[in-house]
């Protein structure tokens, strides 16, 4: 096998897990910190990516300005979601909690998928690029707007990793997500800190959805893909292990790209499949298990 | 001495608590066992085949989400399996649709008995997740097999009778209906539902009175599977084209939709709420966009606000009459209440 | 909820929002119901009504939209009337899949009683349709659905569903040779020295794709091409780096294939550019959808494609019309073909109506079967292409020469799509990019 066919899927499939990632990042955290396995995690992409093609056709934004423009947004929708529904539910009963608010995210994925299909129909809404050009990695070529997608995923980690390390606010929200009781107690404000980390989740996947516009373009039902990829990571690695969903995410990448190559486009999603049931059979806990993080096991 | 005519109705009623029947659900049974003599229009007795299919399938689904607590997220794929089952037997070797069906329940309660196995050290949330994965790699696999399946351009299949009429179509899925009812009733009251509702409550707690988890759990999943296989068994010989799109995860949610706001482990508010909401949606079929807002606006409001769904609701009004005393003038003997929680 | 009284339950007013809206929901239903038998009374023996299948939603809804508006146009230039009967179109939507086109389709003909059928986009939907249509004995009118499976399904038993009357598009392969002696001309001319007479086909996971790359498969290698390799993507899939990577190394001359959804197309011809594709392009449908040219950009230089044109003055005024009603670019197929099917439709009913005086299911599947079948009833005036014409031999594909059905090959500069052949039609020689 020459190097090149070796290092050429390794490049796409980062460039590809970079996206990945950012989305497992904001679900893990949703978990992590709420307890909630959101499954509108997609949905928010999906809204990320209309909020981009409108700011960008509809009012001539910058591509930079229309992906803030999309954060923006879906943080204020997520918000006020958070407040609307698991608020609600957070004061009438906590019972059974993890399932319930799966099924209202299930209620709410359906509830957006569907307004936005009356607001703007089933049409694709995508733009070529939003920066022209391409540029040669290795052997091959790749579009600048797949690079600068990489990049934007690269900082939103980063900065995320400063926010939750080194500001107050960010260390709070890793107090609640150890130790809610605990947290409070120390003076901890519960309700703001959710609020926040559910904004802040949507806002990621928002992110995510605009900066691939040029690649997937917009479309009601786009969301379910990057949704089921998420969770692929979050699993892969342990829920709500915010950290090693990174890792998780360019792996899955790359395993995808490999997956491709060798079995032709179809497969792709099936081998993955087989991987992630493989890992909960064997490794329910993830595989970069941590003490702390809650498990799959009983 | 009591008059001749409560007499019958409280033996009946004794009969009728045996599977898991109450006096109202047998009269509403054998108004639809009916309905084809009355309306003869083809329209409504496709849309009550369909309502009676999805009521089926929603019980199926309650039987693990409102016991055992594991939704089953892969229902449809389960669904769908018993269809291809059951069409590529017909197809290939010229199966007779009716062994088909059952060749279709064997089929998805082999595999629901797998992932029952495979799913047991995994809680509540991720074998429903596992359940999910296995369904989305289902329909993958059915999807690119292409040289079995025909892949997305649908494998066609015989009729399960040869006759223009619904009619028949609409007496085998009644006579599927009531048979999942009554089976499913008949388990949930007897102590293996009490078992059921003990494991899905807290495991540990339940393994140290003595259930067996194990045996549970995987009974549970592997039945509710096999019911799903045999709905779809049925469904590969009534729509005579069967898709991968069947085993798509938005059939799930439909009749997720239908077991929660029909009220959770009640088994019978899936049929009642099945009756309002798919005719209803059915209506609305222009607005596609609509009918589905309307599930989830259900769904989230059934979640928060009153989980007991409709079955609640009955049982409150229930309740409510009896306190009352509305049932004795109508001559109804209130002895065998205790069914309806 | 063991035991909650209804004292309880009133006191808790969330509990009384939700038996209200339990109650507004069954009232709204039983209010629709009602509403629903009226309209089934209101129809009366002299409205004809058609059932228009189409992928209204679901990945192909822009299809959807343009049969829509075309159909709507040439209904209207008769003002929905054929002598004393109304026409009322019923919209049955496939959702682009089988079985749930089955169920729609089934729905409309118990439901909405329609007499007859009309127009369809893909060939599974058509297979699983023809089934209902046979067992109903529906007449449904010139489905576009083109691929080798009807023409299977129909051969398998004539008599039995020969009620799904005629397709507007032939099986690929009829349309698909053009591609290669296309090509093949090019090189005879000198025009074209490819570096090698490789060849990889592509298309979507479906029939459609499937039957189409095969069909051209072994054209290629008739002509003395080499095909390499095969690969099919799901509908809707749209990141194509890594097919068009191992493309690339496999060092094709030409890639070709077809992909039906506009998503995935304008992903694969951008990307092709983006990884640096050294390859000619045949890409069949890419024009299929009015506003491609806004997803793929430049990308879509040089590919090549076939398609009919706005080539005549009448055509040019359907295209310009269309624009004005629907603010859509109408696409050659989903928009020109479907406008001429659905005037021959017309014709149809107008045959039906002068013949037998009444039109109905019974009437219209005695026209189609002494009429449209034998070839006596034809379109002359097509927009899109000269003359729609079936024959005993053909059916149930429409006669293909110069003189009836043909699609000119086309190249896209910029948008606008040459000409490059037949001879007869042709704008300007096959351009070959540089360095291939």
């Amino acid at each position: 096998m020459d190097p090149s066919q070796i290092a050429d899927p390794i490049i796409t499939g980062l460039l590809r897990g970079g996206l990945y990632a950012l989305m497992a990042l904001g679900l893990a955290l949703v978990f992590g910190v709420m307890n909630i396995p959101n499954f509108a995690h997609g949905d928010f992409y999906m809204v990320g990516a209309y909020l981009a093609f409108f700011s960008f056709t509809a009012f001539g934004l910058g591509p930079i300005l229309s992906i803030i423009v999309a954060m923006f947004g879906a943080f204020i929708l997520g918000v006020l979601v958070e407040k609307g529904v698991f608020y609600t539910l957070r004061k009438r009963s906590k019972k059974n909690w993890v399932m319930n608010t799966f099924l209202l995210t299930l209620g709410i994925s359906i509830v957006l998928q569907n307004s936005v299909k009356m607001l703007f129909g089933a049409n694709y809404r995508g733009v070529t690029a939003f920066w022209p050009g391409t540029m040669q990695i290795g052997s091959i070529n790749v579009s600048i707007d797949r690079i600068v997608g990489f990049l934007i995923a690269i900082i939103a980690i980063a900065g995320f990793w400063v926010f939750l390390s080194k500001t107050k606010v960010g260390r709070s929200i890793r107090a609640v997500s150890q130790d809610e009781t605990g947290s409070q107690l120390v003076g901890v404000n519960l309700n703001w800190i959710h609020t926040l980390t559910f904004g802040l989740s949507c806002a990621v996947a928002a992110l995510a959805g605009a900066s691939l516009l040029s690649i997937t373009p917009a479309s009601p039902g786009m969301g379910l893909t990057p949704l089921y990829k998420s969770w692929f990571v979050c699993i892969l690695v342990g829920m709500g292990n915010v950290g090693a969903s990174i890792w998780g995410g360019l792996l899955l990448g790359i395993l995808e790209t490999f997956a491709y190559m060798q079995f032709g486009a179809g497969w792709q999603d099936a081998i993955s499949l087989a991987v992630i049931i493989l890992i909960l059979l064997f490794k329910p806990s993830g595989l970069f298990a941590k003490k702390g993080v809650k498990s799959a096991l009983e | 001495m009591e008059k001749k005519g409560t007499f019958d109705i409280s033996r009946l009623n004794g009969y009728l608590g045996k599977l898991g029947l109450k006096p109202l659900g047998f009269l509403l049974i054998i108004l639809l066992a009916v309905i084809p003599l009355i309306i003869t229009d083809q329209f409504w007795i496709r849309l009550l085949t369909s309502t009676l299919m999805m009521a089926a399938l929603a019980m199926a689904f309650d039987f693990s989400a409102g016991f055992i607590n594991i939704n089953n997220f892969g229902l449809a794929a389960f669904w769908g399996l018993g269809a291809y089952t059951s069409g590529l037997l017909a197809v290939n070797l010229g199966l007779s649709p009716w062994l088909g069906m059952l060749a279709g329940a064997l089929a998805a309660a082999v595999l629901g008995f797998l992932v029952g196995l495979l799913t047991l050290r995994l809680s509540g949330i991720f074998a429903s997740c596992m359940t999910w994965f296995v369904a989305l790699a289902l329909m993958a696999l059915t999807t690119n097999w292409v040289e079995l399946t025909r892949g997305s351009s649908g494998l066609s299949t015989p009729y399960l009778v040869d006759s223009l009429s619904n009619i028949p179509y609409y007496y085998v899925m009644l006579i599927i209906a009531i048979g999942v009812l009554i089976l499913l009733r008949v388990i949930t009251n007897s102590h293996i539902g009490m078992a059921f509702k003990a494991i899905g409550q807290d495991k540990q707690a339940a393994e140290a009175s003595g259930i067996n988890f194990v045996k549970y759990r995987i009974f549970n999943m592997t039945l509710s599977c096999a019911l799903a296989g045999l709905v779809g068994g049925f469904y590969a010989h009534y729509t005579g084209v069967i898709t991968p799109t069947m085993m798509h995860t938005s059939n799930t949610v439909e009749a997720l939709a239908i077991c929660y706001v029909g009220g959770r482990g009640s088994i019978w508010g899936a049929i009642l709420s099945a009756f309002i909401l798919v005719p209803a949606m059915e209506l609305m079929k222009g607005m596609m966009e609509v009918r589905m807002i309307i599930y989830g606006v259900l769904l989230i409001l059934v979640m928060l606000v009153y989980p007991a769904g409709l079955a609640g609701l009955c049982n409150a009004l229930y309740k409510f009459m009896k306190d009352k005393g509305l049932f004795r003038k109508f001559g109804f003997v209130s002895k065998n209440v205790t069914g309806r929680s | 909820m063991k035991g909650m009284s209804m004292g309880r339950l009133i006191k808790n007013r969330w509990g009384v929002l939700f038996l209200v809206l339990i109650l507004s929901a069954s009232l709204l239903m039983m209010g629709g119901c009602g509403s629903g038998d009226g309209d089934n009374e209101a129809s009366d023996d002299k409205t004809v009504k058609i059932g228009v299948l189409g992928p209204f939603t679901g990945p192909a809804a822009r299809v959807g939209e343009e049969f829509k508006a075309s159909t709507e146009m040439a209904f209207e230039a008769v003002d929905y009337q054929i002598g004393d009967h109304e026409i009322e179109l019923v919209w049955i939507d496939s959702e682009s899949d089988a079985e749930k086109a089955a169920r729609a389709y089934e729905q409309a003909i118990v439901k909405d009683k329609i007499d007859c059928g009309f127009l369809n986009w893909h060939s599974w939907v058509s297979v699983s349709c023809m089934e209902v249509a046979a067992k109903y004995k529906i007449p449904h009118f010139f489905s576009i659905g083109g691929t080798d499976i009807v023409n299977e399904k129909y051969e398998s038993d004539p008599e039995k569903y020969f009620y799904w009357v005629g397709k507007g598009w032939p099986v690929p392969e009829k349309l698909s040779i053009s591609y290669v002696t296309t090509l093949e001309e090019a090189i005879d001319k000198g025009i074209w020295e490819p570096r090698n007479k490789k060849v990889a086909m592509y298309g979507v996971d479906n029939d459609w794709g499937r039957g189409f790359a095969n069909a051209l498969r072994s054209q290629f290698e008739d002509a003395g091409w080499e095909v390499v390799s095969e690969d099919w993507v799901a509908l809707g899939e749209t990141e194509f780096y890594p097919m068009l990577n191992k493309l690339k190394s496999l060092d094709v001359s030409v890639i070709a294939g077809t992909m039906s959804d506009p998503p995935s197309v304008s992903s694969f011809i951008k990307q092709s550019r983006e990884v640096g594709l050294e390859s000619l392009i045949i890409c069949d449908g890419l024009g299929w959808v009015g506003e491609w040219y806004d997803l793929t950009g430049e990308a879509s230089d040089y590919v090549i494609d076939q398609i009919p044109q706005w080539a005549t003055p009448e055509a040019q005024k359907f295209a310009s019309e269309f624009e004005e009603r629907y603010g859509l670019e109408p696409g050659a197929n989903s928009g020109g073909l479907c406008y001429d099917l659905a005037r021959f439709l017309v014709k149809v009913l107008e045959t039906c109506d002068e013949q037998y005086g009444d039109i109905n299911t019974e009437n219209l599947t005695k026209i189609a079967k002494d009429e449209v079948m034998t070839g006596n009833l034809t379109l002359d005036d097509g927009v899109m292409t000269s003359v729609y014409q079936y024959t005993p031999e053909t059916f149930p594909d429409p006669v293909v020469d110069k003189e009836h059905y043909i699609f000119p090959v086309i190249q896209y500069f910029d948008g606008e799509a040459k000409i490059v052949w037949p001879e007869e039609w042709k704008e300007q020689d096959l351009q070959i990019p540089e360095g291939m």
